[in-house]
């Protein structure tokens, strides 16, 4: 089970969602994606996502004024 | 001018919208009309864009505040929300608490305004949920992808998806679902193919009573060796056979594994007490089996398989004589 970090700051909706899902195409069943994103629509659209994609969405925080999203796969 | 109960009174008995803002440009005041522009929320701490519309913070109130000790009426702009058009539409003064007093003299023109923000929220609104359904539907698209190079040919994109309004990511998760069903008949083609070719790779001849004959053309590696073993101590059981002849005179290149498969085929026959005879040793595979130390010495080999099935007729025939009743001729 890995951990891998996505920086998906200065990005906008709907840009990180899709580059969270480039990236999934190399994680496996339990890796956790950890995404740092600051588009203010991102806790939203990363929620509609994993509930869409069938996601583990582990935690939302705030962080130095990006929101940081932990996924499992 | 104070922001005192003058300042309100004044306000109140303007009909058009004023209020005002602190130095951060908060709404801390409003006169009644500015509340109905507003709506029927508190005016106290809001953002001035609710009771004005955007534009209203950086062209009406900034550069009244930067002009604050001029303590002059300003008219100011107002661009409209696309950022295209201008409209005089406030006058603003500085006030002494470090604010602004903004009348809007044309209430209407805010109002309209106000409703062509609105739409554009709501546009930005659905253009958000459509380009997250192109994305959800991107994702849904990758993560088939990435199933089938997994060698998971059963991931399909979901029908939410393919119905979901966005008609390009359903063209395209059609064409996914279309293609991996296209490949997937495809491979069930190639299996069949496959066992086809392979049953045909391995005939298993009767040619004589109780005699079984095995060609074997090509390369023989250990799951096809498996196939064979498999399929002949299979017929040599159904047939009864007492002898198999393994000829091999279609395989080109014999190496220490095929010549393993070979021998460990032919000891699993003996064992149903079955005698096999090796045929169709040509030179290349007779000199390559004895540079690399293969030893046949325990194995009957002839030269073909006509000799071969006369070394079984003959066999045979001694068993029969000797199985026979002994008559003695006067």
């Amino acid at each position: 089970m890995a951990t891998i970090n996505l920086d998906a700051k200065g990005l906008r909706c709907p840009q990180p969602v899709i580059r969270i899902a480039a990236k999934s195409a190399v994680l496996n069943a339990g890796d956790i994606l950890v995404v740092a994103a600051d588009c203010p629509t991102f806790e939203q659209d990363v929620r509609k996502w994993c509930g869409r994609m069938r996601k583990t969405l582990l935690a939302v925080t705030q962080q130095n004024g990006a929101t940081i999203a932990q996924i499992q796969f | 001018m104070a922001n005192t109960g003058a300042t309100r009174e004044i306000m109140a008995g303007l009909g058009d919208p004023a209020f005002q803002v602190d130095g951060a440009m908060r709404v801390v005041d409003g006169n009644a009309a500015a509340v109905r522009l507003a709506g029927s929320i508190e005016l106290s701490g809001l953002d001035l864009s609710a009771v004005a519309g955007p534009g209203v913070c950086e062209d009406v109130v900034a550069p009244c505040l930067a002009q604050r000790e001029l303590s002059a009426k300003s008219e100011c702009n107002v661009r409209l929300w696309d950022g295209t058009t201008s409209k005089r539409l406030a006058y603003a003064w500085p006030n002494e608490s470090g604010g602004a007093f903004v009348v809007l003299h044309d209430a209407k023109q805010v109002e309209s305004l106000q409703a062509e923000v609105q739409t554009h929220k709501e546009l930005v609104q659905e253009y958000h949920d459509s380009t997250m359904e192109l994305a959800i539907g991107i994702s849904e698209l990758f993560e088939v992808l990435s199933e089938m190079r997994k060698g998971n040919l059963d991931a399909r994109v979901s029908e939410t998806t393919l119905e979901g309004g966005n008609d390009l990511v359903a063209q395209m998760g059609q064409a996914v679902n279309r293609t991996i069903a296209e490949i997937q008949d495809q491979l069930e083609l190639i299996q069949r193919q496959q066992f086809a070719i392979q049953e045909l790779s391995t005939p298993i001849l009767q040619v004589w009573d109780q005699v079984l004959a095995l060609p074997v053309v090509g390369v023989v590696d250990s799951r096809r060796a498996a196939m064979i073993m498999e399929r002949l101590l299979s017929e040599i059981k159904v047939r009864q056979a007492r002898y198999v002849i393994l000829d091999i005179t279609g395989v080109e290149v014999v190496d220490t594994k095929t010549a393993d498969q070979f021998i460990k085929v032919i000891r699993a026959a003996e064992l149903l007490g079955t005698k096999c005879i090796l045929t169709g040793i040509g030179p290349a595979v007779a000199q390559t089996l004895v540079d690399i130390g293969v030893d046949l010495s325990t194995i009957t080999t002839l030269r073909d398989l006509q000799d071969a099935l006369w070394e079984c007729l003959h066999q045979m025939q001694i068993k029969a004589s000797a199985s026979a009743p002994i008559t003695h001729v006067r």
